[in-house]
């Protein structure tokens, strides 16, 4: 498929959103069509996939097009590597997963109203961060996700939601403040948001120590959408408001996303500079070990099986920083290829780690509302006996609750591996004795939900609702496909951790990127359309699109046309 | 409602100005300042003026189509014009644009210039207006319908 047709992944979704809001009201079509549109998504996403980790040659693992003809620096990049690919095809299926779930699962209260539009937004929004090239269209997309994932928040409208919904409405509102700031410090530092353009003014020393405070911001920001240490207090209280579908959407893409930017932006544009590394290393490896571990303590003292598993996000999230932080390391023993090397094998762990945690994580939110269903509770002291009323949830709960955990033959156990042998070559035996500590602890709450839940004799009152094998078997298919994905990761962890590899190595040596955004656009192969009034016109033309979008690039042209 | 004499006659000067002057705004937006997103504004000011002085009921019987669906035809207006271009081998949003040579005037031709552009840019415009009209709908049909009790006893 040529090139320029990664847009795709952008265009599906948004077409999605649009023909779901035109058929508003009339659910007995939304469904079928929304359902059409996500695996036609997944198709794209995986044939592209394909496309990336098959090419021969390195310079077809990187897909570019420069959106309007406009070339590199200043116009929309959108690029497609091995990262961005894997993590479009793993989120598009957990979004799939998602929606055939919410379509027997959802009560008509939440998915009347626009859930329908804001869910495909909010897959826009995913996609879109997946494969943006510059800072300022991360932000954009981050603001599209943002805004969709309020609108799903405040559907249904009880007084506890709403409680919690104005306390992360706020708390991302000042994230996306300071994000937009940072851009703009970015900006006037660097004189480019282009990932791949500030990549090589990194990657050749340029960068001014000026800027090192401003990176250290984008850390809080993107940290308080991870829900890192000191900024995950909004994390725990805000999911277990929800109901299951939404809450296994969010849990299984939002705090990701941050993960996989923190990737994207720490290690690939800013690794490249020792000054930077000095400074960040330490402050993400601590965070990381404090993260997953006070994380799992909460899990462990919580009797709620929604409320465990919110908190497990941010335990869990601890894992993909840890792995990130060792990816950047400037405080390892090690030295040259070594290092290099140790840095690629734990960044390929994060990546894995994440890729399992986004099906995992969902699958076991998507559990515990089946469970609610049946038990009429999700308080672990007043249900039980679930294994009997429930065998085939109880089987697919305990497959992915055992993944969570990590136990060998399943998909956690493959990434903790990678990661904390890294730890160990690292030399970083504080960090990783956490997360060995925490991955015990992991095991003992999983088994708390499993035996209170599932195993222990039957109590508390249990409900029985109309159509109810209807709405159960809708349910357990999709779970069923994310824990067969799951098991797929489990028992063919080498294909996956070669992805993973590949995907690592675009990130580490960076230069395939860099080339392949700015080699191609000094190329002519601009369109013969280009018009003449080129400083005025094309700044203008996108510019409605995004807002200030405009402004900045007619500086930008400005500049280079002054310089 | 703020129906005094003096704003509805006003508005009655107003609106029609103000839709002109939106007009204006989004032709001229295509090489200087401007454009569908600040024409959509102004054009939903006037709404907005109108639906002051006149009522709700009055405005919607302005509107061709309800606001929400504004939204929904002016996202696919600007999709379906950033999508055209992957038939021809470019990339997305590329823009097409030209002139139209017209006869008269004792031998000069006019020249109209056209760009593909405009075309998203009037999605722009109903997005931008379906939006603004619709929030101040729904928040002052809120507050109209708290205050209908208070004012009927």
């Amino acid at each position: 498929m040529p090139e320029r047709l990664i847009v795709y992944m952008l265009v599906v979704p948004m077409a999605a959103a649009i023909v779901a809001m035109c058929l508003h009201g009339f659910r007995s079509i939304q469904r079928p069509v929304g359902s059409a549109f996500l695996v036609a998504n997944f198709l794209v996403c995986a044939r592209f996939l394909y496309t990336v980790c098959t090419a021969t040659d390195p310079q077809g693992r990187v897909l570019v097009s420069q959106m309007g003809s406009w070339p590199a620096p200043f116009g929309i990049t959108i690029v497609v590597d091995p990262l961005a690919a894997l993590m479009l095809t793993v989120s598009s299926l957990v979004c799939l997963a998602v929606f055939v779930y919410s379509l027997t699962q959802l009560d008509d209260r939440f998915a009347g109203g626009f859930f329908h539009p804001m869910f495909h937004l909010l897959v826009l929004g995913v996609q879109w961060s997946f494969v943006a090239g510059d800072l300022f269209n991360l932000f954009v997309a981050f603001e599209i996700m943002l805004m969709a994932s309020y609108a799903i928040f405040v559907l249904g409208t009880t007084r506890a939601q709403m409680r919690q919904a104005y306390k992360y409405v706020l708390l991302n509102l000042i994230g996306s403040t300071l994000f937009v700031t940072c851009c703009g410090l970015v900006y006037g530092q660097l004189g480019t948001l282009n990932m791949a353009h500030i990549t090589q003014i990194v990657q050749d020393g340029r960068l001014p120590a000026s800027s090192i405070p401003v990176i250290t911001m984008l850390l809080l920001v993107f940290g308080a959408k991870t829900a890192i240490f000191p900024l995950w207090y909004w994390l725990p209280d805000t999911y277990h408001t929800l109901p299951a579908a939404i809450g296994g959407l969010f849990a299984g893409l939002l705090t990701k996303v941050g993960a996989y930017v923190m990737i994207r932006v720490f290690v690939m544009m800013f690794g490249g500079s020792p000054q930077v590394t000095a400074v960040l290393t330490p402050l993400i490896l601590i965070s990381a070990g404090v993260t997953m571990f006070l994380g799992v303590l909460g899990a462990v003292s919580m009797h709620s099986v929604r409320r465990i598993l919110s908190i497990h996000i941010i335990s869990q999230v601890g894992y993909m920083l840890m792995g990130v932080g060792l990816g950047m390391s400037a405080v390892s023993g090690l030295s040259g290829g070594a290092a290099l090397a140790s840095r690629e094998l734990a960044i390929a762990g994060a990546i894995f780690f994440i890729v399992h945690n986004m099906v995992v994580k969902c699958c076991l939110f998507l559990c515990g509302g089946l469970m609610i269903e049946h038990a009429g509770s999700d308080d672990l002291n007043k249900i039980g006996g679930l294994l009997r009323r429930a065998p085939w949830l109880a089987t697919l709960f305990l497959i992915a609750a055992l993944s969570l955990a990590g136990l060998p033959p399943l998909s956690g156990f493959f990434g903790k591996w990678v990661l904390i042998r890294e730890g160990f070559t690292q030399q970083q035996y504080w960090l990783t004795g956490f997360a060995i500590a925490t991955s015990l602890l992991t095991l003992l709450s999983m088994l708390k939900i499993w035996s209170y839940g599932f195993w222990s004799p039957p109590q508390g009152q249990h409900v029985t609702r109309p159509h109810y094998r209807v709405r159960t078997v809708g349910g357990i298919a999709s779970i069923a496909l994310l824990v067969v994905v799951a098991l797929s990761m489990g028992f063919g962890a080498s294909s996956y951790m070669k992805v993973a590899r590949l995907a690592a190595s675009t990130v580490v040596y960076p230069r395939l990127y860099v080339d392949a955004v700015l080699g191609k656009a000094a190329a002519p192969r601009l369109a013969p359309m280009r018009p003449s009034h080129a400083s005025i016109d094309g700044p203008e033309t996108s510019g409605h699109a995004n807002g200030l979008r405009g402004e900045t690039r007619l500086a930008a042209v400005d500049s280079v046309e002054t310089r | 409602m703020m129906s005094t004499l003096i704003f509805r006659n006003a508005a009655k000067v107003l609106v029609p100005l103000s839709l002109l002057f939106a007009m204006f705004i989004y032709f001229k937006g295509h090489q200087s300042p401007g454009g569908g997103f600040v024409a959509g504004l102004v054009a939903a000011v006037a709404l907005i003026v109108h639906r002051m002085s006149y009522g709700a009921r009055s405005m919607n019987r302005m509107l061709p189509f309800p606001e929400r669906s504004f939204i929904a035809i002016g996202l696919f207006l600007a999709l379906s014009t950033a999508v055209v271009p992957l038939l021809f081998d470019q990339p997305f949003l590329t823009s097409y644009h030209g002139s139209i040579a017209l006869p008269g005037n004792n031998g000069r031709a006019y020249t109209i210039e056209w760009a593909s552009v405009m075309v998203f840019d009037l999605g722009v415009f109903m997005v931008v207006t379906g939006v603004v009209v619709g929030m101040i709908n729904t928040l002052s049909e809120e507050l109209e319908f708290c205050h209908l009790p208070e004012q009927e006893s």
